[in-house]
């Protein structure tokens, strides 16, 4: 009765490939993810310096206390939020009123196209080391300008600018979420409008009512994504630090030293990696905190159409 | 009637200049810091004053860009860590992005989760921890840090390609597999001639983040085997015998060199590009 089946399969068969393919994701994952991630969680309650991994001594959240009544840490963490106040939300406006606009125009959309969002991909390095020389305070670009307006030179890499400096340079090169925000824009069917001109809905009814909820998932995305790298700003700060001869490792000024700064002195200038790897969750758990709080607002501005 | 079409006409042609008049505006700002950047790298290498537009052509500076630094050495490091990470994304992560999107497995949806949950995970969880995990098992300042973390695939893009395949009609892969085609017919006739967009896509994302990435080489790797992305973090530019005195002129010009390959690939792509991120879209 019982006809004899081939063991594997068309079915079987998949599920094996499937689990071939995933494979080298999977194991990697386990071997450079999650390991280190938990040998990182271990060595953040360790005194760790780098050169005592055979004598360690267990500090349990000692360091993580010491994070917490670090005044500088603190400070910077409130530094770091303060600059991302300033450029998260106007990066998002940038990168959606650009895409607003160029939706707009149906001839020379691609050289407009191309002209705004080349900043964005313009290597960070470059753009910190070109952003010197416009904020230079003799002949920059920047003061040039300025001085056409009659106003007086100002010393934008010094103590009292450099936090405005980094913001412009900063949202010039936000302009990476233009291509989603354009292509989400080009998907709203056309008959939502036409409907609603029927209705006589206005221009601003038109973009509060239709505009912005069909492309909410996209600016949902970005602004996730802004808040997670806006928290661990680092490269910009430190290309506009006073003297760059430390690489990666140069301290900016104080108005620009943000929370990865400290972290990152912490462990590769001082050694401290116990203390640094505690500092490290700490931001990695502000961050958790912030993805949760805006994942549980989708429901109130985020709209999942058909 | 006719006044109240004119009217409406009116308006919109209105509207019309307003907004190309905005977009040459912004066409403007974001455009001139970077003619800005390429006729400082121009000026002459000892003038200290930056110059507002093509006054000067002192081409030697890119000579010098190129000959005071090791520069072709920082190519060569860069174009293996390109490589590296577009082998990772163009054959890996399209593998597994595959596999998420066509076919079925028991344990299927905890693994896509994981795929979700790492986009979520910020960069720097990794990195440090990484960085004193490679020191730990001895693999530092070696290109495998980077062929490992290739071969473990990006879960963004895995994101990507999975959202990408499953917008594929099933009635074609159905008809090869009546057909008789296999796993690799399949992925080579059928699946990649169609996903030329995404394709692009990975392959732009990969170069770029490779050519850019200061972090990754600056922490894994020494000097000798920095990237140009991470050598020019450093003071490179400067007066032998007065090292304070940083040679703007042939830094520019090395930015512009590193630049413009990235511009020059952006431009060649750009179609493409669009493209792909309509069809992948990120909806749901």
């Amino acid at each position: 009765m019982v006809s004899k089946k081939k063991f594997w399969n068309a079915k079987r068969r998949e599920a094996m490939l499937f689990y071939i393919l995933v494979f080298p994701f999977v194991t990697l994952f386990i071997a450079i993810k999650l390991v280190p991630f938990f040998n990182g969680l271990y060595l953040s309650m360790t005194n760790y310096t780098g050169y005592n991994y055979d004598r360690l001594n267990w500090v349990g959240i000692n360091n993580y206390q010491r994070v917490l009544t670090d005044a500088q840490a603190m400070a910077a963490l409130g530094r770091t939020f303060l600059i991302g106040l300033l450029t998260i939300p106007a990066g998002l406006a940038i990168g959606l009123g650009c895409a607003l606009l160029l939706n707009k125009a149906r001839k020379g959309l691609g050289v407009f196209r191309t002209l705004i969002y080349l900043p964005s991909i313009v290597p960070t390095v470059a753009a910190g080391l070109m952003w010197r020389i416009i904020f230079n305070t003799n002949a920059g670009l920047l003061n040039t300008i300025l001085g056409v307006f009659g106003v007086e030179k100002i010393l934008w890499l010094g103590y009292d600018h450099i936090r405005a400096a980094l913001i412009i340079m900063m949202l010039w090169s936000s302009t990476g979420t233009l291509l989603l925000n354009l292509a989400a824009l080009q998907g709203i069917p056309v008959e939502l409008y036409e409907s609603a001109a029927l209705d006589g809905a206005n221009g601003w009814a038109k973009f509060s009512r239709i505009t912005i909820p069909m492309i909410s998932p996209i600016l949902f995305f970005n602004l996730l994504m802004g808040i997670i790298n806006g928290l661990q700003l680092y490269g910009q700060v430190v290309l506009l630090a006073p003297d760059g001869s430390n690489g990666i490792l140069s301290i900016p000024l104080r108005p620009t030293y943000t929370y990865m700064v400290h972290a990152y002195q912490q462990i590769l200038g001082y050694s401290r990696f116990g203390y640094g790897l505690a500092m490290m969750w700490v931001l990695v758990f502000v961050i958790a905190i912030l993805i949760v709080v805006v994942m549980r607002s989708q429901k109130y501005w985020v709209f999942y159409g058909d | 009637m006719g006044q109240v079409r004119n009217r409406r006409k009116t308006k919109k042609t209105r509207e019309a200049i307003l907004a190309y008049a905005t977009l040459i505006a912004l066409g403007v700002i974001f455009m001139y810091p970077l003619v800005f950047l390429a006729a400082n790298s121009l000026r002459h290498y000892m003038d200290r004053i930056p110059i507002m537009f093509f006054t000067e052509f002192h081409f030697e500076n890119y000579y010098f860009a190129v000959a005071m630094i090791p520069f072709f050495r920082y190519l060569l490091n860069t174009l293996k860590l390109v490589a590296i990470g577009v082998f990772g994304s163009v054959v890996m992560d399209f593998l597994v992005g595959y596999a998420f999107a066509k076919l079925n497995a028991p344990g299927k949806n905890f693994l896509f989760k994981l795929v979700l949950f790492q986009i979520m995970v910020p960069y720097i969880a990794i990195q440090i921890p990484q960085f004193v995990w490679y020191n730990t098992i001895g693999i530092m300042d070696t290109f495998w840090v980077f062929f490992l973390s290739a071969l473990g695939g990006s879960a963004y893009n895995i994101f990507l390609v999975k959202q990408f395949l499953s917008s594929f009609p099933r009635e074609i892969e159905e008809a090869a597999k009546i057909d008789g085609a296999g796993f690799a017919t399949q992925i080579t006739k059928i699946v990649i001639p169609l996903s030329k967009p995404l394709y692009v896509l990975l392959f732009f994302n990969a170069f770029v983040a490779a050519w850019n990435d200061y972090m990754g080489p600056s922490m894994f790797l020494t000097e000798k085997n920095f990237t140009l992305a991470a050598a020019m973090f450093g003071k490179l530019y400067f007066l032998p015998n007065k090292p304070e005195i940083t040679l703007e002129p042939v830094q520019m010009a090395a930015c512009v060199l590193f630049t413009v390959p990235v511009i020059i690939l952006f431009f060649f792509c750009q179609k493409f590009l669009v493209q792909g991120i309509v069809t992948t879209g990120l909806k749901g």
